[in-house]
């Protein structure tokens, strides 16, 4: 951690621009992500109350039986028009920002829901939703819209995944999550981080709803190239660190943790191989919300792959002692190498 | 001192050029924190395993073990990871870690001596002692994640003991099981701000509060919201969580600014206002008339957006005077 007039001098920066720019964002559009999340719930609890209130006024109001689609598609652009006309006016007030993000989602959901319904073709909602999504992160360009115009897509797409019964779809999700990284590593200048989020999310999220939900039983899954594609960025997220970390015994510890990581990659269900990548790149980072999302991810797929082992509980037993034992070791070996630093 | 938030806004001002931004994350990254972190997760990834081997190895029930065996080892075990921390001492997490193991080993050996002697005792009896006996180590070696350890225990003692004891006895209903438990934890975060302020350091870290208050109110804002919905509790429920919230907005408002952990409480009242109001509108709505549904829908939808953007509201003005008062 350096203040700021150290960074603004050796990157070049005039440091009263860059403490007015930090100065304004604190006090106006750029609030915790904790903040977000509470308010990107309220607003889409509201969303689902706006939901209920058009089809009420479709069905009970204007009657409308055959071709509700039609109708349904006509209020969603309406509402997300106005939804978003009204957000980018208001983006930072209270009432109006959080009815205008939710009326911008509503209106998505009606316009996917009812075109795709006529058209009796889920991939119709997909692409109009990650049209609409498209739309609103270059139009609002505020996160909380933008995170739910990206988690419509997603469960769009996980709900076709499934609907169609697709196989090796946790292999065609897997890119998702490396698109996600680049986001985070070389990030655009608009702010996609709410997408980027949810793009890192899709894979471990699909591993885990495929083992609560027993509808694609019949179904491959895939894994080898969702794994594949995990070692990559793992080996890739290294190399950044590697570029970064001159001194022999980090280089050593990178060494040691690729060969750790490609074999957990290898054995663990291909979320749990998501999750190290979101581990890695939080590392790499220095960001300790993605650290704490990895870490919960890794523990929830560990705990799957031990109970999904067809092997007694004597062996499992053995099966834990031997890796614990190993990963103790290899947290002795560098303890032992950095005395200075580790024992605090 | 700048961290990787501030990084991103300047980056997204355009004042950092995109072929520098990883340049830029590494001279603000805290190394030597990233470093302790790798180290200390790879120590409890290691440990946890270890242990869960020692659980599943007694899960086994191997019947060619005789009871004294059975017994015997992790008696042997608890003394070990005892004599190990006395040996490498507290003050190292390798210490800590090893008095962590012998707080699940106490467990461990709970469970043999009921399954042993075929006790026929509930689980809250064998949570209730775990937490009890294993206490004064956690205050003894004074670890953030030992004193974690022993809330889930402690917390699934009180959850159990509601359940399995209290709701039989006609005392509570089962509904209310979760006010146990989000009591207990709340009453642990009480704990930690008395210690913090009498000098414990090992507490003192911001994310112990965080990750204490977050199940407490989300499990007090459960029940507070079911009982709203469905009132089959009495108002236990309601006033537990008007209580801690009330209490949390108080101290960490006022008293002990913390930005985080306001927005949790104001979070959570937020959802269980929309929750109730949603209820009570819902309720005085006439499906039969379709002028009085529709005045219904829209009320909801009115209700849940001012909640929503109030609670934005006070959010901002909260961060607003956090900001100037540490300013």
């Amino acid at each position: 951690m350096i203040d700021l007039k150290t960074f603004c001098d050796a990157f070049g920066i005039e440091e009263r621009t860059a403490s007015t720019i930090l100065e304004w964002s604190e006090g106006s559009a750029e609030s915790p992500w904790y903040m977000r999340a509470f308010l990107a719930l309220g607003a889409w609890f509201t969303a689902i109350a706006i939901l209920g209130f058009f089809a009420g006024l479709i069905f009970a109001v204007l009657d409308i039986g055959k071709g509700f689609h039609i109708a349904m598609a006509v209020f969603g652009v309406i509402s997300f028009l106005i939804g978003g006309s009204m957000h980018s006016k208001h983006s930072t007030g209270g009432f109006s920002a959080s009815f205008a993000t939710a009326l911008a989602s509503a209106g998505a959901v009606m316009v996917a829901g009812g075109l795709g319904y006529g058209a009796k073709e889920i991939w119709v909602s997909v692409f109009i939703s990650f049209f609409l999504a498209i739309l609103t992160i270059a139009w609002l360009q505020t996160v909380i819209p933008q995170l739910l115009m990206s988690g419509l897509t997603l469960v769009l797409i996980t709900i076709a995944l499934k609907a169609e019964r697709i196989p090796y779809y946790l292999d065609i999700a897997a890119p998702s999550l490396a698109l996600g990284v680049l986001l985070w590593i070389w990030p655009p200048r608009i702010d996609v981080r709410a997408t980027a989020f949810l793009l890192l999310m899709a894979t471990p999220a699909l591993s885990l709803f495929d083992r609560w939900s027993y509808t694609m039983a019949a179904v491959e899954p895939g894994g080898w190239g969702a794994r594949a594609i995990h070692i990559v960025l793992i080996l890739w997220l290294v190399s950044i660190l590697w570029r970064h970390m001159a001194d022999r015994d980090a280089r050593i510890a990178l060494g040691a943790f690729v060969a750790v990581a490609t074999a957990l990659c290898l054995a663990m269900p291909p979320g749990g191989s998501g999750a190290l990548v979101i581990m890695t790149m939080a590392f790499v980072l220095g960001s300790k919300p993605l650290a704490l999302l990895g870490i919960l991810l890794e523990a929830c797929f560990l705990w799957q792959f031990y109970f999904d082992l067809s092997i007694t509980l004597l062996e499992k037993s053995l099966l834990l002692a031997a890796i614990g034992l190993a990963i103790l070791g290899c947290w002795w070996f560098i303890v032992q190498r950095r005395p200075g630093r580790v024992g605090a | 001192m700048i961290g990787p938030a501030e990084i991103a806004t300047l980056y997204r001002h355009g004042l950092i050029p995109p072929d520098r931004y990883l340049e830029a994350v590494f001279q603000v990254r805290d190394r030597a924190f990233w470093t302790r972190w790798a180290q200390r997760t790879l120590l409890a990834v290691g440990v946890a395993h270890l242990l869960a081997a020692i659980v599943f190895f007694f899960a086994y029930n191997w019947a060619e073990i005789p009871a004294i065996a059975k017994l015997a080892v992790p008696q042997a075990g608890i003394l070990a990871c005892l004599a190990g921390a006395w040996f490498m001492g507290l003050d190292r997490p390798a210490g800590q870690a090893v008095l962590i193991g012998a707080t699940v080993l106490t467990g461990v050996l709970l469970a043999v001596i009921g399954q042993t002697y075929q006790t026929g005792a509930d689980a809250f009896e064998l949570f209730l002692p775990w937490a009890l006996f294993t206490l004064p180590w956690v205050l003894a070696s004074r670890s953030a994640a030992h004193w974690l350890v022993w809330l889930a225990i402690a917390g699934l003692a009180a959850h159990l003991s509601a359940r399995q004891a209290l709701a039989p006895m006609g005392w509570i209903y089962g509904s209310e099981a979760l006010v146990a438990p989000g009591i207990l934890l709340a009453s642990a975060l009480a704990a930690r701000e008395i210690a913090v302020k009498a000098g414990n350091r090992w507490l003192s870290a911001r994310w112990t509060r965080q990750i204490v208050l977050f199940p407490a109110l989300a499990m007090l804002c459960y029940v507070a919201a079911r009982h709203v919905f469905f009132w089959h509790s009495s108002v236990v429920s309601l006033v537990a969580f008007v209580a801690v919230a009330g209490s949390g907005a108080w101290f960490y408002g006022k008293h002990r600014p913390d930005l985080a952990a306001i927005t949790q409480v104001i979070g959570f009242v937020a959802l269980f206002l929309m929750a109730a109001g949603g209820r009570w509108i819902f309720r005085w709505t006439s499906f039969d008339n379709v002028g009085l549904m529709m005045l219904g829908l829209g009320a909801i939808v009115v209700f849940l957006a001012a909640v929503t953007g109030g609670m934005a509201l006070v959010l901002r003005t909260v961060r607003r005077r956090l900001s100037e008062a540490t300013s």
